[in-house]
C-alpha cells in the first residue's frame, strides 16, 4: 500500500517541464529584480559605499515593491503551472499520467514556487557578491532579510492563487477572483460601515478592522510605517506578519491539495470548479455587487438621501444585477429566468432587506452602546466637521464619566435636523485594545445643561484641559512647528516652518493666551466658522534615558480675534506678512 | 484483465454512463461501438483513469485504475483530442513520457522512425492532424504498454498509414500479448482487427460478445416464397424485413442452422443465408434499441 508521503513525491519530469516551459515568467521576474536590486546596489556602492546607504536601498525592496511583485508574479506562476486544469485536453493528459494527484500537486506546486524563489536566490547571490566585493560585508543581514521577506510574500500570494486555481475552472475567472478577493474584505467592510453609518444613528465609518483579510492592502499599509534608521530588519520587514501570512499560505496550499484530490477533470472550463461552492459563489458575488453597485447607484440616483427606502432600493438593484450575472456565468447561458432563479433572488432580497431593517432599527444595539467607565482606556473627543477640530485625550476618571454623560446625552437627543447643528466624534480606545468610534450630529443649543452641546462646552473649556490638549507636555522634544495663515480681511498671509529658536517663545505666547482666556474657549457656534490660521506642532516623547518613545503632533486652529499674543508674536517674528490687527 | 462493474458517470444532470459492465480478456482486441453520445469516450477516459467514476469499479487485474500509478504505468492512452505542449516536438514529448514510464523503450522509439515519416525535431503543432496522430502512436507503442486505449485511432489517416498502424499494433498483440480497447466509428476496420465487440448505447452495454459469437447470432435471409402471402413464423426473432420484387430480405437474431431448418420446411423457390457485417449488426441491433435509420422526407 502506498504511504501518504510516497504518493506526494514530486514528479521530476513535471517539474522540469514547468521550469523550462514557463521560462518567460521566471526570466522577466529575474530581470525586473535585477533592475530593482543589483543594478541599484551597483550604483549605490559607487556613490555611497556605506552599510547605511545599502540598507536604505535594500529595505524598500523587501517592502512595498516586493509585495506588488509577489502579488503579480504569485498569480502568474500559479496561473501558469495550473493552466492545464483549465483545458479538457491538457487536464486529460496530466491525469492520465501514472502519477497520483498528490504527486501532481506537489510537482506543480514546487515548480510554481520555484519560478519565483530560484530567481530570488539568484538576485540574493548577485547582490551579495556585489556588496562583499565592494567591501561591505555588513550588508549580509539586510540581504538575507530581503530574501526571507520576499520568499514569504511569494509563498503567500502563490498559495492564495493556487487555492483559487482549484476553485475556478478557467483563467479569466481565476484572474478576476484573485483580484477581487485581494480587496474584498476591505471594500465590503468599508461599504457595510458606510451604509450602517447612514442607517444607524451614531455609527461612524471608522477604518476597517478586517484589513488583514485583504492581504495586499494590509501588507502595503503595514509597510507605510518606515524607519530607515533602525537596524532591526525583522521589525522593519514585518517578519511576524510575513510568517503569519506564510503559515496561512501553507494552510491554503493544504486546502488546495484537498480540493485537487476531489477535483473532477471534466470541470475544466467551468466558472466554479467545485460544484457545492457554486451557490455560495453566486450569493457572495450578489452580495458584493449589492454593496459595490449599490454604493454607485446610491451616489448616482439617491445622492444625499439616507432613508432606508433609498439605500434598500440601491442595494437590491445592485444585488439583482450581481445575482443575474452570477447565474448567467455559472449556467453559461443567458436563459436564467426561471422559477428557481426568481426564488433564489427573493431569498437574497429578503436577507438584504432584513439586514438593512436590522441596521435601521439598531437590532444589535450598536448605536445605543456606551462603554462602562472601567472598560475605557482613553477617549478622543473631536469635532470633525472640518470647521473645528478639538482633540481631547485623557484618562482622568472624572473626565471619562463626563464624556460618557455626553455620549448618553447625544443618544438621548437623537439626530438634530433643524436649527444650528454640529457634529462631534467620540473615539474610544478600550482596555481590550479595541477602538470604537461614534459620530453624532446634535443641536448647538447650550441653554439646557443636559444637552450634548452644553456638556461638550464644559468639557472642552476646562483650562487645564485646554492646556493639556493644545500644548505638548513639558518634557517633549519639539521637532517642528509649521504654520499656515490666510485671512482676506486682514490681508495677512504666510506659511512655513518656524526656526528652532522661535519654538519656545511661540509656545509661551499660546500658553499666555490660554491662561488669559483668549484662546481655546470652545462654543458650539464657533464650530460653524472657518479657522483663520493653524499651527502644526510635531514633537517626540522622550524617556529618562533620552530614547524616543513616540512621535506625536498637535493641530491648532485659530479663529479671528483669538490668541492676540500668538498672532502678534508671529507678526513680530515676521512669519506673517500684511497689516497688523 | 479489464473488468468494469456497474460503472456510473454523471456530468451535472447528465448521466453519461449508467451501470455499465465490461470484460476484456488479456491479449484481446476489444472494439467498442455505439452511436454518438453513447458514452464511449467517457468510458475510455474512466478506463485511462482520467475521469473519477461516480459509482462502480474500473479494475485491471483486480486493481482499481483511479489514482493508481502502478496500474496506469501499464496503460497507454491515445485520445481523439490529444494535447501537446505548444512548442514541443516529438523528442521533447519522448523525454517527457520517458520520465513517467519505466517500460519506455528508446531503441524501439528509434526503430519506429522507419515506420513514421515524421521529423522528431519538428514542432508537433506544425504537423498535420494525421501526422500528429502518427506521432502519438509512435510514442504510445514506444511505451511498451500492456494495455492500449484508442479513441478513433485511425481517423484522419491515409489508407496506407492505417494499415501500417494496425499492422504494428497487431504485431504487439501477437508478440507481447498487448490488450487493445478501441473505439471507432469505422466498423469495417474494427471487423478486421477486433476479436471482441461491445455495443454501448445510452451509457449502458447493450451487448458484449466475441466477434464470431456476434456474427453467428445474426443472419441475413434472402428468400422467394411460392406464395406472395407466405411469411416466416412469428416466433422467429426478426429484426428487419424488406421486400424487393419477389425477394424477401430478413435480418434475424438467431443462428443460421435454425433459420435454414425453418425455411427449408416452407419449401421456398429460392433462399440464401448470409452473415451480417459488423456495420449491419450495429445498425439492426441499435434499431431494436430505438436508434434506427429514419426515413425522413424533406
Amino acid at each position: 500500500m502506498r504511504s501518504k508521503i510516497s504518493s506526494c513525491k514530486p514528479s521530476l519530469p513535471v517539474m522540469q517541464k514547468n521550469l523550462t516551459r514557463f521560462w518567460p515568467i521566471w526570466l522577466s521576474y529575474l530581470l525586473i529584480w535585477m533592475l530593482i536590486l543589483p543594478l541599484t546596489l551597483l550604483r549605490e556602492t559607487v556613490e555611497w559605499l556605506t552599510d547605511w546607504g545599502i540598507n536604505n536601498t535594500v529595505l524598500p525592496c523587501g517592502q512595498s515593491i516586493s509585495v506588488i511583485l509577489s502579488l503579480i508574479y504569485g498569480f502568474l506562476c500559479a496561473a501558469a503551472v495550473w493552466s492545464y486544469l483549465y483545458n479538457q485536453r491538457s487536464a486529460s493528459l496530466y491525469h492520465a499520467l501514472p502519477v497520483s494527484r498528490e504527486g501532481l500537486f506537489t510537482s506543480h506546486f514546487l515548480s510554481g514556487l520555484g519560478l519565483m524563489v530560484l530567481p530570488n536566490l539568484a538576485i540574493f547571490l548577485i547582490s551579495l557578491l556585489l556588496c562583499v566585493g565592494r567591501g561591505l560585508p555588513g550588508t549580509v543581514p539586510i540581504l538575507l532579510s530581503w530574501l526571507g521577506a520576499v520568499c514569504l510574500q511569494n509563498l503567500f500570494f502563490f498559495c492564495f492563487a493556487t487555492l483559487l486555481a482549484m476553485l475556478t475552472g478557467n483563467l479569466t475567472t481565476h484572474a478576476v477572483v484573485y483580484g477581487i478577493l485581494n480587496l474584498t474584505a476591505v471594500v465590503c467592510e468599508s461599504l457595510l460601515r458606510f451604509f450602517a453609518q447612514m442607517l444607524t444613528y451614531g455609527l461612524s465609518s471608522q477604518e476597517p478592522v478586517f484589513f488583514f483579510l485583504s492581504p495586499v492592502v494590509y501588507m502595503l499599509r503595514e509597510y507605510q510605517i518606515y524607519g530607515a534608521d533602525s537596524q532591526n530588519f525583522v521589525e522593519l520587514l514585518k517578519f511576524p506578519m510575513l510568517l503569519t501570512y506564510g503559515g496561512v499560505g501553507l494552510a491554503l496550499a493544504i486546502l488546495a491539495l484537498l480540493l485537487y484530490r476531489k477535483r473532477d477533470t471534466e470541470r475544466a472550463g467551468d466558472v466554479i470548479a467545485v460544484p457545492f461552492l457554486r451557490p455560495v459563489a453566486k450569493y457572495c458575488f450578489s452580495f458584493g455587487c449589492a454593496l459595490v453597485l449599490g454604493y454607485v447607484l446610491h451616489l448616482i440616483i439617491f445622492r444625499g438621501r439616507e432613508s432606508l427606502a433609498c439605500v434598500l432600493t440601491a442595494l437590491l438593484l445592485g444585488g439583482f444585477i450581481g445575482y443575474l450575472t452570477a447565474a448567467m456565468l455559472l449556467k453559461k447561458s443567458f436563459r436564467v429566468f426561471d422559477k428557481k432563479t426568481v426564488a433564489g433572488f427573493c431569498v437574497f432580497a429578503l436577507v438584504v432587506t432584513a439586514g438593512l431593517v436590522g441596521m435601521k432599527t439598531d437590532v444589535f444595539g450598536a448605536g445605543r452602546w456606551i462603554p462602562a467607565a472601567n472598560q475605557v482606556k482613553s477617549i478622543d473627543v473631536s469635532c470633525p466637521n472640518g470647521k473645528l477640530f478639538w482633540p481631547a485625550e485623557n484618562d482622568d476618571p472624572a473626565i471619562v464619566d463626563e464624556i460618557l454623560a455626553l455620549h448618553r446625552a447625544a443618544i438621548a437627543s437623537g439626530a438634530a435636523d433643524s436649527g444650528t447643528t454640529f457634529t462631534f466624534r467620540l473615539s474610544y480606545t478600550l482596555a481590550s485594545g479595541r477602538t470604537v468610534e461614534r459620530r453624532y450630529c446634535v443641536s448647538a443649543d447650550t441653554s439646557d445643561p443636559a444637552q450634548p452641546a452644553a456638556i461638550l462646552s464644559r468639557l472642552l473649556n476646562d483650562p487645564a484641559q485646554i492646556l493639556n490638549t493644545r500644548l505638548p507636555p513639558e518634557n517633549a522634544f519639539i521637532a517642528s512647528i509649521y504654520f499656515d495663515l490666510y485671512d482676506e480681511t486682514y490681508l495677512a498671509s504666510g506659511f512655513g516652518y518656524l526656526n528652532t529658536k522661535d519654538f519656545q517663545p511661540l509656545l509661551d505666547a499660546i500658553r499666555q493666551d490660554i491662561l488669559a482666556g483668549d484662546y481655546g474657549v470652545w462654543t458650539a457656534e464657533a464650530a460653524a466658522s472657518a479657522p483663520t490660521y493653524c499651527l502644526e506642532i510635531e514633537y517626540d516623547l522622550v524617556d529618562d534615558a533620552g530614547k524616543v518613545n513616540a512621535s506625536k503632533h498637535i493641530h491648532l486652529n485659530f479663529f479671528r480675534d483669538e490668541a492676540p499674543r500668538t498672532f502678534a508674536l508671529l507678526q513680530e517674528l515676521e512669519y506673517l506678512r500684511g497689516p497688523s490687527k | 484483465m479489464i473488468e468494469i462493474r456497474d460503472l456510473t458517470k454523471r456530468f451535472d444532470k447528465t448521466l453519461a454512463l449508467q451501470g455499465l459492465d465490461l470484460h476484456v480478456p488479456r491479449g484481446s482486441v476489444y472494439g467498442l461501438v455505439g452511436p454518438n453520445g453513447a458514452g464511449k469516450s467517457t468510458l475510455l477516459r474512466c478506463l485511462a483513469g482520467v475521469y473519477r467514476p461516480d459509482g462502480g469499479e474500473v479494475l485491471i487485474d483486480e486493481q482499481p485504475v483511479w489514482e493508481n500509478p502502478a496500474v496506469k504505468r501499464r496503460i497507454a492512452y491515445i485520445p481523439d483530442d490529444f494535447y501537446y505542449f505548444v512548442s514541443a516536438n516529438l523528442r521533447d514529448l519522448k523525454n517527457f513520457y520517458q520520465g513517467f514510464y519505466p517500460t519506455f523503450d528508446p531503441h524501439l522509439f528509434d526503430k519506429l522512425a522507419a515506420a513514421f515519416p515524421i521529423d522528431p525535431r519538428q514542432p508537433i503543432r506544425h504537423l498535420s492532424k494525421g501526422m500528429q496522430k502518427q506521432a502519438f502512436f509512435w510514442l504510445a507503442l514506444s511505451l511498451r504498454p500492456e494495455i492500449l486505449l484508442l479513441d478513433e485511432p485511425v481517423d484522419g489517416l491515409d489508407p496506407v498509414m492505417r494499415r501500417q498502424l494496425w499492422s504494428l499494433v497487431m504485431s504487439d498483440v501477437e508478440k507481447s500479448g498487448l490488450t487493445v480497447v478501441v473505439f471507432s466509428h469505422n466498423l469495417r476496420e474494427l471487423e478486421d482487427v477486433c476479436d471482441h465487440v461491445g455495443v454501448i448505447e445510452h451509457g449502458r452495454m447493450l451487448l458484449e460478445r466475441t466477434l464470431s459469437q456476434l456474427q453467428d447470432n445474426f443472419v441475413k435471409l434472402q428468400v422467394v416464397f411460392r406464395s406472395e402471402a407466405a411469411s416466416l413464423p412469428a416466433d422467429l426473432p426478426i429484426l428487419h424485413h424488406s421486400v424487393t420484387g419477389k425477394v424477401n430480405t430478413y435480418i434475424l437474431r438467431t443462428g443460421a442452422g435454425r433459420v435454414s431448418q425453418v425455411v427449408r420446411e416452407m419449401d421456398p423457390i429460392f433462399y440464401d443465408i448470409l452473415p451480417l457485417t459488423l456495420e449491419e449488426i450495429f445498425i439492426y441491433e441499435l434499431g431494436g434499441a430505438d436508434y434506427a435509420v429514419k426515413d425522413i422526407i424533406l
